[in-house]
């Protein structure tokens, strides 16, 4: 069931020639809209250099390509983002302080690698939620709560990049 | 002005109202924890609010293109520094004998 | 008036940061009110109409400095391991006499240019006048390299030289103790550098090349490129040896070498000194200048002669 050394090696050559490539394109499209058609050479010189730099140093895992599910996702999460933000805001300002603060673990259902990294980091940005501790071992995070209830955005959020992911819940 | 402007004005100031309602949250809870709450998302939504209002008034196709990226970027770094601080912070109250629970 | 009040809340805070940042009792307090103050600083130069330096401000004065500061702080706490707080220094007989004279003294400057006649600008006027013919838009570019090219190019020599100063200080020291912070067992920090990185090569990249007609050039290029460099040592993708290897080496003296070589060329030809041959050479410079400038801020953030691929690369 290992997979031999020569094949565990292709899959890393695959992997980097794939982020290679997503960045590439991503840092392509960023400097045209920086600068337009102008400079095109050395748009792909600086692109090029880039997306070297990156997977040799910090090689990332490529994203799916589901552009209209991403569009989807980044609807909700600035929808989201602003619920969180006027909530932490409005609770900032009241008279009394509305607060109930808990540290609960998690048991994330969907599959460890990107989801959970995106799991973890926009959990942050969700109305009433913060990641504290992704333990990969135990396959859980750990989220502070300013109330009992925000731990709803943590399953809602699951469930949006299940989705995207076409991935299966653990919990079915 | 012109409705441009007003526009502009509007989201301008409703984004300086989101950083100072962090800055409050900032100073007001009680834990590091919450703290972050403050800082990540309400200072999200005025920098989003800022960017917004600042590409209102452009109105170039450029402008707003690296609005949306310093966006996007400034979005990353809060939440990777808030998550970092968060871990750092849980790792200290594990080791210290204070009770989570205490920390109200 | 809003404006008025803007440029007194600018002083104003200025004025207050810079206190906090001398007199605080924690050295980690005082750390961080001078990152405040050099962004303050930026937005100050913004302020009054360089957005060149106010870049610059911001990435050196603010981002790097700030991490070299907190770099040092660590590995001056780690040597003292838990001791409480200390009691303040006692302050010097001369803080008080110091402090009113350097007020005095910025307090006659400022006014005196306030007071003083404005004479037209004929050196400025004449560099505008000429960028028509030069094809470069930014004039602050056409000074920096064509005009006064000598300054720009002993600011080259210092920084190398600045380098080679903290070499010697640290003596053979290079890497142990350096600015690794042990594996971090998130993948948050991985997803972050995998976005970041190839993000910051570009945007150096493109305020290098921005630089012609905007904003922009060579240091600050240099600046943001060092910053993607900081992250990588930050979390040990890159780590720091004594001894720096040939490549290193190359790059550090790629900007002023360059520089000088063709700056000589002209001399055959009966031009003066440093009278550049033509627009590639200004680019061609400037590219090899951001990487020395950038190499030079890594190394000197990673407190080591040279650098490797770090043990999380």
């Amino acid at each position: 069931m290992t997979a031999q050394p020569n094949q565990r090696d292709r899959a890393a050559i695959r992997t980097s020639l794939a982020w290679f490539v997503q960045a590439f394109v991503v840092l392509m499209l960023i400097w045209v809209a920086l600068n337009g058609l102008s400079g095109f050479r050395a748009g792909l010189a600086a692109a090029a250099a880039g997306a070297t730099v990156g997977t040799y140093f910090a090689r990332g895992q490529p994203y799916p390509w589901r552009p209209l599910k991403w569009l989807a996702f980044t609807v909700f999460f600035v929808i989201e983002s602003v619920r969180g933000g006027v909530d932490v805001a409005a609770r900032a300002l009241r008279p009394t302080l509305r607060i109930d603060p808990l540290f609960e673990p998690h048991p994330i259902t969907i599959p460890p690698g990107l989801p959970t990294t995106l799991l973890t980091s926009f959990i942050s940005l969700l109305p009433g939620t913060l990641s504290v501790r992704l333990r990969e071992r135990d396959h859980e995070l750990i989220v502070h709560a300013l109330t009992p209830g925000s731990m709803a955005s943590v399953t809602r959020l699951e469930r949006v990049l299940a989705w995207i992911f076409d991935a299966e819940r653990a919990d079915g | 002005m012109t409705l441009t402007d007003d526009v502009t004005l509007a989201l301008l100031l409703a984004g300086c109202g989101f950083y100072l309602a962090g800055t409050v949250g900032l100073l007001r809870f009680p834990d590091v924890f919450c703290r972050l709450h403050a800082l990540t998302k309400a200072d999200n939504l005025g920098l989003f609010l800022v960017c917004s209002g600042l590409a209102v008034h452009s109105g170039e196709a450029r402008v707003v293109s690296l609005l949306l990226l310093i966006w996007l970027v400034g979005l990353l770094a809060a939440t990777v520094s808030a998550h970092l601080i968060a871990r750092h912070a849980h790792q200290h109250l594990a080791t210290s004998p204070e009770d989570s629970n205490e920390q109200r | 008036m809003t404006l008025f009040l803007l440029d007194g809340l600018i002083v104003v805070g200025l004025v207050t940061l810079a206190y906090q940042a001398v007199s605080s009792r924690s050295l980690f307090r005082g750390i961080i009110h001078f990152v405040v103050f050099g962004l303050t600083m930026a937005l100050a130069w913004a302020r009054v109409g360089a957005p060149d330096l106010a870049m610059a401000e911001a990435a050196i004065g603010a981002g790097l400095t700030g991490a070299l500061m907190l770099v040092a702080y660590r590995r001056l706490v780690e040597g003292r391991s838990d001791s409480p707080a200390d009691p303040a220094p006692a302050q010097s007989r001369l803080a008080l006499p110091i402090a009113i004279g350097s007020g005095l003294l910025v307090g006659v400057i400022g006014l005196s240019a306030l007071f003083s006649e404005v004479e037209p600008a004929q050196a400025g006027q004449a560099v505008l006048s000429e960028l028509q013919q030069v094809d470069l838009g930014n004039p602050i570019t056409a000074v920096l390299l064509l005009y006064r090219g000598l300054d720009t190019l002993l600011e080259v020599a210092v920084l190398l030289t600045a380098f080679l100063a903290a070499r010697a200080v640290a003596g053979a020291d290079g890497g142990e103790g350096s600015a690794t912070t042990p594996a971090p067992e998130t993948p948050m920090v991985g997803a972050l550098l995998a976005v970041v990185i190839p993000l910051t090569v570009l945007v150096a990249i493109h305020l290098l090349r921005a630089g012609s007609y905007e904003p922009g050039g060579a240091f600050q290029g240099g600046a943001v490129l060092a910053g993607a460099g900081v992250l990588l040592i930050l979390s040990g993708r890159i780590a720091a040896t004594p001894v720096a290897g040939p490549l290193i080496r190359m790059g550090l003296l790629a900007g002023l070498v360059s520089f000088m070589l063709i700056g000589l060329v002209p001399l055959l030809k009966g031009s003066p000194l440093l009278a550049l041959p033509g627009l590639w050479a200004v680019y061609f410079i400037e590219t090899a200048m951001m990487l020395s400038i950038a190499i030079t801020l890594i190394l000197l953030f990673a407190g080591g002669g040279g650098l490797k691929r770090g043990r999380n690369g």
